[in-house]
């Protein structure tokens, strides 16, 4: 069971990365948007084997469905033709970019490769000491996170909410049509 | 091949956040901008269950052991959010000026 | 009558009447104005009088406190007035020479535009001068003294529109803070020696040579340099050398002013300050000397220029500078008492005459220059009558104000200094040349009219380019000519009825002769020789023989030099413009390139804009506009902010 967890998480992981790569590169926001799927599903398949269950479910859900499709919707509502989606991009800037991102994985990782207590901790996949309680074997699943996340964590909860709404009211402002407007002026 | 280190999901959410950046800087299509976004949200999403996974196995926990999974949620209510107002930025913006090529729009030059 | 609780009304008078013609002078008719105006200074005329008298009957002086001004630790100022001999004296005059010289202004500015503006400053000027004379700390003197200051350059100035004016009132102004500065730095040390401002106690500690609050002896510095740094005060104050180049430049304010102002009242408060602090100077023989010099010095110089003058404010001018020098000769020499009664005989007469310059000038409509005048005394027999009377007073005429105060001067002069004297004798004779040669080109002889500049042509001379109004010459309306009659009265009799007023001024005088006695002492025999070697000079030049003056004038070289001096007024300005004014510009000059176009400028304003111009258009390279280069930029801050993370991190 230990080792059949680690080897799907490393499939897992070579997926995503594959994926992610092919999502950044791919010209056709189409193939891109499918690739994010792809990477979501693999994230949940992590998230399960990472103990939880409950945001596996969500990931699937919300991300892969909802805001996938959406981001599907938006593509095919523009509708653009092959021509409208080149780039034109000098190389010196995507190397730029690349140099960029380099610079921060690496950096990021010799910090993670050089604390202490990262390297030292057990492996994710190991099982939980026996004498651990019940609220640590039960963590991530609906039950406890529900209990927590509305007990102790209303307000934020709420907070949420109130952040989602507005975003709603953003959206619906920006996307309603206002008469007609000019190429190249902005509006106002 | 039976360990599975918190060093090497933290690379890999790493890895997966600095190919985001990449996608960032070298794309021009605002939706696809707009999606490696998305992975470097999801990327941190990961590195933060995996450390909440191995705050589990700690003794005294740091946390309480729903703490981070809970901060995920957040996490994804903020992008939900995101996803939605950007996709009706980048609507509004196509509506006036016919395209969704960051190169082509630089009227926020003042 | 105990009401000198009251006597704060003196000065508060005049000043309220200033207040209200100031705020709404403008909206009131012209006779209400008047009316206030004049009634203030007629009420102090009044009390002034009244507490005259009850000072005069009980002996004992009044005094009226008012509350402190300001308490500062160790440093308190009183405010406060004292109505003594002295003051009481000053008060009256003041008070009854303004009076009259207000209701004189009232028919003078009758057609004037700022009729309102003008009675809000004269009054203004009653009320500081009284101020200055009932202040009973030095504080307190500086505020009037300061006060009349201003009035002076408001007034001057007052018809502000033409640029000379202005600047003479600017002229005044700077003049008198160069002394102003001296009188500061005076009042100061008075405060570091005897540490109050009382004048009867520092008057008191001076003759003492003890600072009565310590005991301890006023330094010989102290007793050399607080008279001194006051006297330069006075210099500037009282027009005296080398600070008298304003004086007659402030003649460009209206008439009266001159008469009040520059006359009779404020130029006379130096004298007035030394008289006040008499004790502190007696205690300094060398500075009474220094004083007397002055003194002396600035009359014979203020005469000699005074008789080569043609605008006839410029000749009273220089005759008043002149007259001051008699009354800091008497001072120096420490007849205090006799310098008052100077100033006061010269307030009579000089009033007089400036008043009946300014008819003179009124009727003419605004002519000044005396070589278009000539001929007026069959157009104005009523004021030639009144500025002869003048004239004789001032000149010396035995029995009249002016010769009783001369005459006493000179007697002081003759006994103590024959240096001093002589050149006092030859200012005397210098006096009546020059003012019966005003009253001949003024009165006599046949009028002479736009562009015909009839004698006194010398080289130098150069003419105004004025406009003589043709038009009927008329005699200056009554309410003119009556404030003119009662001075003149008291130029006829001034020296009679106040021929005790150095003994009561002064305790100290003792009176040489009687009224009658003065004619007949060898001063006063010679005075009368004076006048009537002065006349007759005059007389000489002016109206028998005009041929006889032209050859001495423009011939004769050493007359043409002395002309030339003269009449330049010793180019005294020109020589403060080469060694003062010039410099400064020049220097001025230098900072105004150097430090205002140069350094503020070029270098902090243009190089402040440059700079930020210079970071502004490089940082604009920045904002491209486009959304991934501030992308780029976030990643960028972000590496850089871990990477200085991970090194404090790594660095502790």
């Amino acid at each position: 069971m230990e080792s059949l967890d680690t080897i799907v998480f490393h499939v897992t992981m070579a997926i995503s990365v594959v994926a992610a790569l092919l999502v950044v590169t791919r010209r056709n926001p189409v193939y891109s948007a499918v690739f994010m799927i792809v990477f979501f599903t693999m994230t949940a398949i992590d998230f399960l084997i990472l103990r939880a269950p409950f945001l596996a479910v969500i990931q699937v859900l919300v991300y892969a469905g909802a805001i996938m499709v959406l981001y599907l919707f938006v593509i095919m509502l523009l509708n653009l033709k092959p021509e409208e989606l080149r780039e034109t991009v000098p190389l010196r800037r995507k190397l730029l970019a690349f140099l960029a991102s380099a610079g921060l994985f690496l950096l990021l990782a010799g910090a993670i490769r050089s604390s202490p207590k990262v390297m030292s901790a057990p492996s994710l996949t190991a099982p939980l000491p026996v004498a651990a309680p019940e609220s640590v074997t039960a963590a991530g699943e609906v039950a406890p996170l529900a209990d927590e996340l509305f007990n102790e964590h209303a307000l934020v909860f709420e907070l949420t909410s109130v952040l989602i709404l507005i975003a709603i009211i953003g959206a619906i402002y920006l996307t309603k049509k206002r008469g007609t407007v000019r190429h190249g002026t902005s509006r106002t | 091949m039976e360990h599975l280190g918190l060093d090497v999901v933290l690379l890999f959410a790493t890895g997966v956040f600095c190919i985001g950046v990449y996608g960032v800087l070298s794309r021009q299509n605002l939706i696809v901008i707009l999606m490696c976004v998305e992975l470097m949200l999801n990327s941190v999403n990961i590195a933060i269950v995996a450390l909440g996974r191995a705050a589990l196995a700690a003794d005294p926990p740091p946390v309480s052991p729903n703490m981070p999974q809970i901060f995920v949620i957040m996490v994804l209510a903020v992008a939900a959010a995101e996803a939605g107002v950007g996709l009706a930025i980048l609507l509004a913006v196509f509506r006036s000026w016919r395209t969704t090529n960051a190169g082509d729009i630089h009227l926020l030059k003042g | 009558m105990n009401a000198t609780r009251w006597m704060f009304l003196i000065p508060i008078l005049p000043l309220a009447g200033a207040m209200l013609n100031g705020f709404v002078g403008r909206r009131l008719p012209r006779s209400l104005v008047a009316l206030v105006a004049c009634g203030g200074p007629i009420a102090s005329f009044c009390l002034a009088v009244l507490w005259f008298f009850e000072l005069r009957s009980s002996g004992d002086e009044l005094v009226n406190w008012l509350g402190d001004w300001f308490a500062l630790a160790g440093l308190d100022v009183p405010f406060g007035f004292r109505l003594d001999n002295l003051s009481a004296v000053m008060a009256v005059m003041i008070t009854g020479v303004g009076s009259l010289i207000h209701v004189y202004s009232v028919g003078y500015m009758s057609k004037d535009a700022g009729y309102a503006r003008y009675f809000t400053y004269l009054n203004l000027f009653m009320g500081s001068m009284l101020i200055l004379v009932l202040a009973d700390n030095i504080v307190l003197l500086f505020l009037g003294w300061e006060g009349v200051g201003l009035c002076s350059y408001l007034l001057i100035g007052f018809w502000y529109e033409d640029e000379a004016n202005a600047r003479a009132g600017k002229k005044a102004f700077i003049v008198n803070r160069i002394g102003d500065f001296g009188f500061l730095l005076g009042i100061l040390l008075i405060y570091v020696t005897h540490g109050t401002f009382d004048l009867r106690q520092i008057n008191t500690d001076a003759a003492g040579g003890v600072v009565s609050a310590s005991g301890l002896a006023i330094s010989d510095v102290a007793k050399l340099w607080i008279p001194l740094l006051l006297f330069i005060g006075a210099t500037g104050k009282s027009a005296q050398i080398p600070l008298h180049v304003w004086l007659p430049d402030a003649m460009a304010g209206p008439t009266p002013v001159s008469a009040l102002i520059h006359a009779a009242t404020m130029v006379t408060s130096g004298v007035y300050m030394v008289a006040r602090l008499g004790a502190v100077y007696s205690a300094a023989p060398s500075v009474m000397l220094v004083v007397a010099v002055i003194g002396v010095v600035t009359a014979l110089v203020a005469g000699f220029i005074a008789m080569s003058q043609y605008d006839i404010k410029k000749v009273l001018a220089y005759s008043t500078v002149s007259q001051l020098g008699y009354m800091f000769l008497a001072a120096g020499l420490g007849a205090y008492g006799i310098a008052i009664f100077h100033l006061v005989t010269h307030a009579f007469f000089k009033g007089l005459l400036f008043l009946g310059a300014g008819a003179v000038i009124h009727s003419l409509h605004h002519e000044q220059d005396m070589r278009r005048m000539g001929g007026l005394r069959k157009e104005l027999p009523v004021t030639f009558a009144l500025m002869l009377i003048g004239t004789l007073a001032i000149a010396g005429c035995p029995l009249l104000a002016g010769f009783y105060s001369k005459d006493a001067i000179l007697e002081q002069a003759m006994e103590k200094n024959l240096i001093l004297w002589a050149i006092g004798a030859a200012t005397a004779v210098l006096t009546s040349f020059y003012m019966f040669r005003l009253l001949a080109m003024t009165f006599l002889g046949e009028r002479r009219g736009a562009g015909a500049h009839a004698g006194d042509h010398a080289p130098g001379g150069h003419h105004d380019d004025h406009h003589a109004h043709a038009g009927p010459v008329k005699e200056a309306p009554a309410v003119m000519l009556a404030p003119m009659a009662v001075l003149a009265g008291l130029s006829i009799c001034g020296g009679i009825v106040f021929h005790d007023l150095p003994a009561f001024v002064d305790s100290a005088h003792v009176a040489a002769h009687g009224v009658l006695g003065a004619l007949v002492s060898p001063s006063g025999l010679l005075g009368t020789v004076f006048f009537l070697g002065g006349a007759w000079a005059a007389w000489f030049f002016f109206v028998k023989s005009p041929a006889t003056r032209e050859a001495v004038a423009s011939r004769n070289p050493a007359g043409r030099v002395l002309w030339r001096f003269s009449h330049g007024k010793l180019f005294v300005d020109e020589l403060y413009d080469a060694l003062v004014v010039r410099p400064l510009d020049v220097l001025s000059q230098i900072f105004y390139l150097l430090v205002d176009r140069l350094l503020i400028d070029v270098v902090l304003v243009s190089g402040t804009s440059f700079c930020a111009r210079v970071v502004g258009s490089t940082l604009r390279l920045l904002q491209t506009g486009r959304v991934p280069t501030y992308a780029g930029w976030l990643v960028g801050g972000a590496v850089v902010l871990l990477i200085v993370i991970f090194m404090v991190l790594n660095g502790r």
